[in-house]
């Protein structure tokens, strides 16, 4: 009975090829739609002369445009101030998880509250956040300013334009980018830290490690593989990041805080140039490939247990 | 080497509830080995960790080598503990794990006068004798350059005792450290561990649950309880002077029969408790005993029934036995007990008494 049943599915199954086809559909017009094709499209407009507004196909025009977007100075600078804007949020990122999943590890009254507190920046959406940011950081009604300025710190005439003057608005950007990311990381590290069994650290106390040698020579080494996650997503945001720098500055002042996904932006949709856009967007894969690439084989080649 | 001490110790772990640990007053001997045994949730653990240093006391007083230690910690306290799961730190090498402890205490010390590099390299080379001494005292040799996760559990419990050793402790602590072992090698491991202490002398608390671990290692054993130590003494003491119920029936397998007799409690060990021709004593007890079940164990037999006839039928009885071919399953025989063999404990407080005269019928 059981041996007929089982062929009868199977052969009813053979007779419709298509339902499988059918049930996985949705998932494969969804890459292609909104994945596949528009990297395709960006790829072949890198190769291309193509601008908003001109008729007829556009020409393939071989590297031209990697090569016009290489030499331009614009360029130069959005990939400088992306490398600085990146490594400079990350290092924050990973320091501030860090301490605050130690913090957030042992139990303590209230430590539920505070992990729902600190989760916040991550619930809430990005462009939302960031115009909050845009009040906190104004040049007239900044509550830090006025903090300062309470304080003794800063002169009432002379205070200082956050997002007006090239270093702090970088430094803003960077600082609200953390926010936003911190909260993320903190919760893959507190799991990460969770995993090690306690009674490895306690081994340590015993051998006489003190805090930060079981920190950096203990726990750290314990938790790379999940480290590394944190550092690659960490860095993929950031480095493809628009919302932030697009709603707190929109690049300025003096393309100071330029980053690449703004200059495509900029140059592919705001100045029309397409082509140019889509090679600077498609010049950013090779690299996070390669980020991608050394992350996932630190975390394979540190698997410690 | 030192004495480890603790003063009225208790541990509460949530206020209001009943402590971990109370009042425990105990005092090792100079490079003894001293057994906690209880069963789960007797406070041993929580004792031997408050000595540890990981957990801290609610009350009372640990000494090590007769200062109080209650505010250092673990690492001051110069001890060594090795834990059930060994805590082998896994992404180090089996080196490493050994040198840690001596990195970690700054336990190499080199001449200041000379030259940077040279101190470095005087230091490796001291750290690498004193690596290889620990491990060449297990065994462990040739495994200094595998992680942790290369290894077999036999391996892993010598690397945990490679560690703890190199630092040259004042005090070892051990917490269950054979109970991750198979039968086989538990047994194996327990000698071996009963060896290495001979050799190195220190003084040695040791946490366990299993008697047999209790009574084939210590040179004394404190029974706990719910928190409560029981008994302090040796294995022969435990065994056969038993301070109350507790240790009566938590020692020995099967456990000492019981039966309550006016307002005494009456215990007498299985292997006391024979056919009435095998006891030789002329003070015995003659007790009727019915045969209910019967268990061959190779060496011997563990033979369970029931008592009856007098103030103690109906009771249930365990005796163990040399031989019982002659016995056969639902019939009533005539046993008995020499008489000095019996214990008795009061029934209220369940403490041993003395021996009295007791009407069986």
């Amino acid at each position: 009975m059981a041996v007929n049943r089982g062929k009868i599915r199977s052969a009813s199954a053979a007779r419709s090829p298509w339902l499988g086809a059918a049930m996985l559909s949705p998932a494969v017009v969804y890459i292609l739609l909104l994945i596949a094709f528009p990297f395709c499209l960006a790829v072949f407009y890198a190769f291309s002369d193509a601008r908003i507004g001109s008729s007829g196909w556009p020409h393939f025009v071989g590297l031209e445009n990697f090569r016009s977007i290489v030499q331009s100075p614009s360029f130069q600078k959005a990939w400088k101030n992306s490398i600085i804007f990146t490594v400079g949020a990350e290092i924050i990122v990973i320091v501030c998880a860090n301490i605050l999943s130690i913090a957030l590890e042992k139990p303590f009254r209230g430590r539920g509250f505070v992990r729902f507190l600190i989760l916040l920046p991550w619930v809430a959406p990005v462009s939302l956040g960031t115009i909050g940011w845009k009040w906190i950081l104004d040049s007239i009604y900044s509550v830090i300013t006025w903090v300062l300025v309470w304080l003794g710190f800063v002169q009432p005439y002379d205070t200082p334009m956050w997002l007006g003057e090239p270093k702090l608005a970088m430094a803003s950007v960077i600082l609200v980018h953390c926010w936003r990311l911190i909260p993320f990381s903190t919760v893959i590290l507190l799991a990460g830290r969770t995993a090690i069994p306690r009674e490895i650290p306690e081994a340590a106390a015993i051998d006489g490690a003190g805090f930060w040698r079981t920190l950096f020579q203990i726990n750290l080494p314990m938790m790379t593989p999940i480290l590394s996650v944190v550092v690659l997503f960490g860095t993929i945001f950031t480095f493809t990041d628009m919302a932030v720098v697009y709603i707190l500055t929109n690049g300025g002042p003096y393309d100071s805080t330029q980053t690449l996904p703004m200059l495509a932006f900029t140059q592919g949709i705001q100045a029309s140039d397409l082509a140019a856009g889509a090679a600077i967007s498609v010049f950013l894969v090779p690299v996070l490939v390669l980020i991608a690439y050394f992350m996932l084989r630190l975390a394979r080649r540190t698997e410690v247990v | 080497m030192a004495v480890v001490e603790t003063r009225s110790l208790t541990k509460v772990f949530k206020e209001g509830e009943l402590g971990a640990v109370n009042d425990v007053n105990l005092e090792t001997r100079e490079g003894e080995f001293l057994v906690f045994l209880g069963p789960s949730g007797s406070g041993k653990t929580t004792l031997l960790r408050m000595i540890a240093g990981l957990e801290q006391p609610t009350a009372g007083e640990i000494l090590i080598g007769g200062k109080v230690v209650n505010e250092l910690s673990p690492r001051e306290r110069r001890i060594a503990m090795v834990f059930q799961s060994y805590a082998l730190y896994p992404h180090l090498t089996v080196y490493k794990n050994i040198a840690f402890p001596l990195r970690a205490q700054k336990a190499v010390k080199v001449d200041q006068s000379v030259g940077m590099l040279d101190r470095f390299k005087t230091k490796r080379k001291l750290e690498r004798e004193k690596v290889e001494w620990a491990a060449s005292l297990l065994g462990i040799g040739g495994l200094l350059h595998r992680k942790p996760r290369e290894l077999s559990g036999g391996e892993r419990q010598r690397v945990a005792l490679a560690r703890a050793i190199v630092r040259e402790p004042s005090v070892f602590l051990l917490d269950e450290p054979l109970s991750n072992l198979d039968a086989k090698l538990r047994a194996s491991a327990r000698e071996e561990l009963e060896r290495f202490h001979r050799r190195i002398g220190t003084t040695t608390i040791y946490v366990t649950h299993d008697q047999i671990e209790a009574m084939a290692m210590g040179d004394r054993i404190v029974v706990l309880n719910q928190g409560y130590v029981r008994q302090i003494g040796s294995p022969k003491e435990v065994y056969d002077q038993p301070a109350d119920t507790f240790v009566a029936t938590f020692l020995g397998s099967p456990p000492m029969n019981l039966a309550e007799i006016d307002n005494v409690i009456v215990g007498f060990r299985p292997e006391q408790f024979r056919p009435a021709a095998q006891v030789t004593e002329s003070a015995k007890a003659l007790l009727r005993f019915r045969v209910e079940n019967m268990e061959y164990l190779g060496s011997e037999w563990i033979v369970s029934g029931v008592l009856s006839g007098g103030r103690v039928d109906g009771k249930h009885a365990i005796a163990r036995l040399g031989s019982a071919q002659s016995l056969e399953l639902g019939k009533t025989y005539d046993f008995a007990v020499a008489e000095k063999e019996l214990k008795f404990f009061d029934r209220a407080t369940e403490k041993r008494t003395d021996p009295r005269a007791i009407s069986w019928q």
